[in-house]
């Protein structure tokens, strides 16, 4: 007998119990208060208010790293490990941190949901004036609005088509669609992933460009870097590599440990990525990291006020 | 017995509470030059080529009466985006003062909103609200894609003679920068992304490298808090350094506190992590941890004998195509010093069996201590199955765990309610009629059958 534990964690209260009623109610009482508190508050008492959650909203997320995790371990099968309950104050608050992390994140996905309705809104402010006041290049607005009002309208009736409708299961196959399938097949995978692949496509472009712009000997570095770059590009054309190593190979002592098979065109390559590349890009990360830290602590405890905005 | 600790930590397993220490020890490095910033104004910041230039490229685009764009890269609303807008709302106010037109392109909706307010702060703070045009920052796509042609079209339509491209930015980069190239901007960027920065390089007149790009606002505004900040970062670099040089010299002599005695446990691969569940975050059946090993190498060997818990050491030698995997749990012993603790966390965890008529949980020691753990050594394809476990000790209706079931036997992993059928066999109700040959399929496995008994109890 295969017992499995339902999940009843302060996080998870069982569906329809009266106890996720009650925390339901308190949520939009806190919310209600929250917003009431901002909207009345001098600015001074709402910017205590904003560093206050600031740094509840990241206090959890040290926690979520840093607190003693229970044992995340499974079995092979992939089912968890049968646990019980917490034995001390640690794990008490190591579960309760764990347990809290799909609501946390939902917190900061329902927020970027109502952002990007915001976004949108940008999207038709500035191109409806455009195609209502006939500037310049109004017609790509319209297309926008075409394209946008097709996708919207042919994405939700297969949505709904494919889910919520008796036999939708039929749907998956080609040979069932109707034709919002097909439409809807036509806008995403025959024009927008086109469009995405033909976009990155164009890159390829670009890099010969910027390589030939970056490799003109203009410097020293410039003269280094086209160096370099030579090398590690012939060390991946095959043939290239293949009779330079087969020359270098025929130098004596080069295929026993002398010193001349060091320059092989995949020994020098090898060494140019682990020696110099790997080391300076891990330098360059490490700097990054810290810098994020920096950042993160500073937004954190509410010590960037304005940022570069302030005078 | 006294090397098992309590199960919870696990994420210091590997490293050990030294990557919590040297983490508080770095934030500490930041917040002490923040306060000390605070009291003392004159600390030094060397010069960035690529903030120098950020005057001259807005003051190109105003003799030039075309827009300044600014593009805070792909990223949602984190540091990375943060830091971007901070130095866009630095060049927004110059541009402002100049009434040059400024065109701020978002590919997240949130970093859009943020920026929007930041940028209109920046327009009052400097007096010329009025001259700020809400259309000026845009939401353009959270699309890659379709924001980098929404980005090049903008660029060539409107002729931007400044390129500010700072933040998180992927393949899209050269499509930005050669476009904005193409129409002789002056292009400044930086990306947090270490394969991009290479583009930029290739493409841009000015490139942030790495943490010149946090050093920016600091450079800018020479803020007490921001410029500590930088200070800060550079004490942490400089610890980080002396930690590459410190660890080179102790580890080239092998010598020290870095040195290490580990136990290692081989298997070839295709098999599972032998016999019980040894160390916790090392489940049965989970792949080790790959080393590579040549044929022929021979390979310390450490089995422990899931009964007695002896550890039995054998060289084995590694055959030819096949894969060793070796994992380095290590076995803590009395004569380790804190310090070899504190480098080399404790492998050693115990793991938990319930029982249906104790509601409170039991801890039962694994590896060094085995009690609790029998060993399966054959199995009925039938349903219910029939188990063979010499001497389990189990009685009717026991709860059990089994662990290490692969293949057809996967059908084992669980926990079960036992019906004993005598001293060696029991019965679960799993149907295994389908399961295959059981000595055939896990010559090696060893299933942990036995509930905790109160003489195995480890509190």
């Amino acid at each position: 007998m295969l017992f499995a534990q339902v999940e009843k964690t302060f996080w998870a209260e069982g569906s329809g119990s009266s106890a996720l009623w009650l925390k339901i109610l308190m949520a939009v009482v806190v919310g209600f208060g929250l917003t009431f508190a901002m909207l009345k508050l001098p600015a001074r008492g709402r910017r205590t208010l904003v560093v206050g959650i600031t740094f509840l909203a990241g206090l959890y997320w040290v926690l979520y790293y840093l607190w003693p995790q229970p044992l995340p371990g499974r079995l092979a099968n992939g089912s968890p490990l049968p646990h019980g309950q917490p034995r001390d104050l640690v794990e008490s608050v190591g579960f309760w941190i764990k347990d809290a992390q799909p609501v946390v994140s939902d917190f900061a996905n329902i927020l970027s949901s109502f952002l990007l309705g915001l976004g949108v809104f940008s999207i038709i402010r500035i191109h409806g004036r455009k195609l209502f006041r006939r500037q310049p290049d109004w017609g790509f607005s319209a297309v926008l609005f075409l394209a946008m009002i097709a996708m919207v309208i042919v994405g939700y009736v297969n949505y709904y088509q494919t889910r919520y409708t008796p036999g939708s299961s039929k749907l998956e196959l080609p040979s069932n669609w109707g034709s919002w399938q097909f439409a809807n097949d036509l806008l995403f995978n025959g024009l927008l992933q086109q469009m995405d692949a033909a976009m990155f496509s164009v890159i390829a472009f670009y890099i010969l460009s910027a390589a030939y712009r970056a490799f003109r000997i203009r410097s020293v570095e410039a003269t280094i870097l086209l160096s370099t770059a030579l090398i590690v590009i012939f060390s991946l054309m095959g043939i290239v590599a293949y009779e330079w190593n087969n020359a270098v190979a025929h130098i004596p002592g080069a295929t026993t440990g002398g010193i001349a098979g060091n320059f092989s065109l995949t020994e020098i390559y090898k060494w140019i990525n682990q020696n110099v590349q790997t080391p300076a890009i891990r330098g360059i990360d490490f700097g990054v990291g810290i810098g994020a830290l920096a950042m993160g602590l500073r937004l954190w405890l509410s010590l960037e006020r304005g940022g570069a905005s302030a005078a | 017995m006294n090397n098992v600790s309590s199960w919870h930590g696990v994420q210091y397993q590997d490293t050990g509470w030294f990557g919590v220490v040297i983490t508080l020890l770095l934030v500490s490095f930041i917040l002490i030059n923040i306060a000390r910033a605070g009291k003392n104004q004159n600390l030094f910041i060397r010069r960035i080529a690529g903030l120098n230039a950020i005057d001259e490229a807005i003051g190109r685009a105003t003799e030039m009466g075309r827009p300044v764009l600014m593009v805070p890269g792909l990223g949602d609303l984190n540091a990375i985006s943060v830091q971007a807008l901070n130095i866009f709302a630095y060049v927004s106010r110059t541009a402002a003062r100049f009434s040059n037109p400024i065109r701020l392109c978002c590919g997240n909706a949130a970093v859009y909103t943020v920026a929007q307010e930041i940028i209109r702060d920046a327009y009052q703070q400097e007096g010329l609200a009025d001259r700020y045009d809400q259309d000026s920052v845009r939401f353009l796509s959270d699309r890659q894609f379709a924001f980098a042609a929404a980005v090049s079209g903008l660029i060539l339509r409107e002729q931007a003679a400044a390129a500010f491209f700072l933040g998180e930015f992927f393949a899209e980069s050269l499509i930005f920068a050669e476009t904005a190239n193409s129409v002789g901007a002056i292009q400044i960027a930086s990306s947090t992304q270490s394969t991009q920065t290479p583009f930029f390089i290739a493409a841009c007149d000015y490139v942030l490298i790495g943490d010149e790009f946090y050093a920016a606002s600091a450079y800018l505004t020479r803020k007490p808090v921001l410029v500590g900040s930088l200070i800060g970062q550079d004490w942490c670099k400089i610890s980080g350094i002396a930690m590459v040089l410190g660890g080179s010299l102790l580890i080239t002599p092998a010598l020290g506190i870095f040195s290490q005695k580990t136990i290692n446990r081989t298997s070839v691969q295709g098999l599972d992590v032998p016999t019980t569940v040894a160390y916790t975050g090392v489940a049965a059946g989970e792949p080790l941890r790959p080393f590579e090993k040549h044929a022929g190498d021979m390979v310390d060997s450490y089995v422990i004998d899931s009964k007695t818990g002896e550890v039995q050491q054998k060289q084995v030698p590694v055959v030819e195509g096949e894969k060793v995997d070796v994992i380095e749990p290590r076995l803590i012993t009395p004569a380790d010093t804190w310090l070899q603790r504190f480098f080399q966390p404790q492998k050693n965890k115990a793991l938990r069996v319930e029982r249906e008529d104790d509601p409170k949980p039991k801890e039962v020691v694994y590896g060094s201590d085995p009690a609790g753990v029998a060993l399966i050594t054959a199995a009925s394809n039938s349903n219910p199955c029939v188990l063979t476990a010499t001497g389990h000790g189990l009685k009717n209706g026991d709860q059990i765990t089994i662990y290490g079931g692969w293949g057809g036997w996967s059908v084992l992993n669980g926990t079960f309610q036992v019906t004993v059928l005598s001293p060696d066999t029991f019965s679960i109700p799993v149907d295994a009629s389908q399961a295959g040959d059981f000595k055939n399929q896990n010559p090696t496995l060893a299933h942990e059958v036995k509930p905790a008994t109160e003489g195995e109890v480890k509190k």
